[in-house]
């Protein structure tokens, strides 16, 4: 069971900004929200959204095993 | 060297006051504030999302490169985060921009 948490746009799409998932890895996690929610799904692919497992960036698949928070963090822009 | 998040309004100028504040072996002090802009009236409200935490940490890589690479005594860095306090205190429609942020950032060297 992993805690996930969207940010800014991404969180405008789900609709929500925090929740429990039940995936053994981030692929795993990706497939069960793009099942329930395709819009999101396809905004969590984007470019320039980064994953953040237990506040450390991850690129590519990983295991959930042991990670207790995931962050889709969209890309920054503005200034 | 300081990295903070707050949700609150604050002042600049007496960020810096206090962080020059008895020092007596730096010779400069430079500073950096970001605002944001009206976008000619389209922009009433700033929201800027923080993930506390991870983001310090990821100011911190970037300040820690900025200290290596100018030689940098000391650093503060205060950045604000919310807005959706003040939108509720704003105009009934306003205009959310969630992008740049009120920061102040001063060093020495």
């Amino acid at each position: 069971m992993a805690r996930v948490l969207l940010f800014g746009p991404l969180r405008d799409i789900a609709g929500w900004r925090e929740r429990d998932v039940e995936a053994a890895s981030l692929a795993d996690l990706r497939r069960a929200l793009s099942v329930e929610d395709a819009a999101l799904g396809e905004a969590l692919a984007g470019p320039g959204v980064q994953v953040a497992l237990d506040q450390a960036i991850v690129r590519g698949d990983a295991s959930l095993a042991t990670a207790s928070e995931v962050a889709f963090l969209p890309p920054m822009s503005g200034g | 060297m300081s990295i903070r998040l707050t949700e609150q309004p604050f002042d600049p100028g007496a960020l810096l006051s206090e962080f020059c504040r008895g020092r007596s072996e730096v010779g400069a002090v430079a500073t950096f504030t970001g605002i944001a802009r009206a976008e000619a009236g389209a922009t009433t409200i700033l929201e800027l999302e923080a993930y506390p935490g991870f983001t310090e940490a990821e100011i911190g890589k970037i300040a820690e490169i900025a200290r290596k690479r100018f030689g940098l005594a000391d650093l503060s860095i205060l950045q604000e985060s919310g807005g959706s306090r003040r939108a509720r205190r704003s105009s009934s429609s306003p205009q959310v921009r969630r992008a740049g942020a009120r920061r102040s950032r001063p060093a020495t060297s």
